[in-house]
């Protein structure tokens, strides 16, 4: 099954073996999240208590978005956190903060809900 | 004017004597002379603190502890606000309103004002936690209140300030990815010539060494210690040296609980002992307590 997923992987087909955060800002990322799970989970490479709220077992119900940081750390992080499950995580790289800005984020780690999300 | 016992014992302290920096915050981001620190989501933060200084005896240039010298206690409340330039930069300003005491006897004036500057050359990462957190820092503190030249009050009630600008330029390397946190500052400042009425007063540049460990036992909370060597370099008067040695030296102590609630605002209590071990020279002992809030908005 692991030689499938590799394979696959390789030749582009079905999700990337790796982290993968998406570059969006928050009108890319209402338009993204409209069937995706409530939770949200905004994390950085340089938050260091962001670990307790990166793990497997939120895969299915969390949104993990990266602000304040660059996509390849981003994607670093969630891999080293989520290991092989991290290309089964949703995530997204908040590219303009203002996705955290929407969220009234000004630190980390931090949970909201989709509900949180003020209104353009 | 002439150098005289009475006029160097005046200089030599006025530096110790005056509001120093915060730099018992070195590590909760760096050492140098911002008390508020920004983290990279934050664009602006608002910073009170209250000061205690009290048990102030002089060290003279032999290293011998003199009688107490000026207030009994000094008290200040510290206002600053920090402002988000860009994802790595941001600039502080801090002001005060002090009050000295002597017995019954209290003055109150606002303290100096500093502009400061922080650039975050490098981020922590906690994929390579060994990779530490690198910020430069560039202050300046400008003459905006009497000094112990112009003090007309008996015991120096009246002097709040430095008496001169002071320019700083400093560095700060973190490593904070780990429970176990520890890191390291290096200050240097060049004081500006200044005219008073005992003649053009050219007090020496200062190097401030801090070195800081901390533990982070939960998410939100961290405890901070560290000890500062804060060397000056001697003090001119018209361009004519001190005849007794003015360099100061002074090996200080601190210990800061500070909170780091993600939602809520955030409380740091300090604790510093200036000339507290080791050979210290024109510098004072003193005792001083900081309570600050910080809200983030």
């Amino acid at each position: 099954m692991k030689c499938l997923a590799l394979i696959m992987g390789l030749l582009g087909l079905g999700s990337p073996l790796w982290a993968d955060c998406r570059p969006v800002n928050i009108t890319e990322f209402r338009e993204a999240t409209q069937k995706s799970p409530n939770r949200v989970v905004f994390f950085a490479s340089w938050c260091s208590s962001c670990a307790s709220h990166i793990t497997a077992d939120r895969i299915h119900d969390t949104i993990f978005v990266a602000s304040a940081d660059t996509r390849p750390k981003a994607d670093k992080v969630l891999q080293v956190y989520l290991k092989d499950r991290a290309s089964a995580a949703t995530c997204f790289f908040d590219k303009d903060e203002s996705i955290a800005q929407a969220f009234g984020v000004r630190n980390l780690p931090v949970e909201k809900y989709i509900r949180d999300l003020r209104q353009p | 004017m002439k150098w005289s016992n009475g006029l160097l014992l005046t200089l030599a302290i006025a530096a110790a004597l005056r509001w120093q920096p915060a730099w018992a915050c070195s590590s909760c981001g760096s050492g140098a002379a911002d008390p508020v620190i920004l983290n990279p989501l934050e664009q602006r933060k608002f910073y009170l603190g209250m000061t205690l200084a009290h048990r102030f005896q002089a060290v003279d240039e032999q290293g011998q502890t003199r009688k107490d010298y000026g207030p009994d206690r000094k008290t200040k409340l510290e206002l600053a606000y920090a402002h988000r330039l860009t994802s790595a930069l941001f600039v502080s300003l801090d002001t005060g309103l002090g009050e000295n005491r002597k017995g019954s006897r209290a003055k109150t004036g606002m303290t100096d004002t500093a502009l400061n500057l922080r650039w975050t050359a490098l981020m922590q990462d906690v994929t390579e936690p060994w990779i530490p957190q690198v910020q430069l820092v560039v202050s300046h503190r400008f003459q905006t209140t009497k000094s112990l030249q112009d003090s007309k009050e008996l015991y120096n009630l009246d002097s709040f300030g430095a008496g001169y600008d002071e320019t700083f330029v400093g560095a700060d390397v973190w490593f904070g990815m780990q429970p176990i946190l520890f890191g390291a500052s290096f200050l240097y400042s060049q004081p500006w010539e200044e005219n008073t009425r005992s003649g053009r007063l050219q007090m020496g540049p200062t190097e401030k060494w801090i070195g800081t460990l901390g533990y982070k036992p939960a998410e939100t909370f961290k405890i901070i210690g560290g000890v500062v060597r804060d060397k000056r370099g001697p003090i001119e008067l018209d361009d004519q040296p001190s005849p007794v040695p003015s360099d100061k030296l002074s090996h200080d102590v601190f210990l800061t609980l500070e909170t780091m609630r993600v939602e809520d605002d955030n409380f740091r209590l300090s604790w510093s002992q200036k000339a507290a071990f080791g050979s210290n020279r024109n510098a004072t002992e003193t005792l001083t307590y900081t309570l600050a809030w910080m809200k983030t908005l």
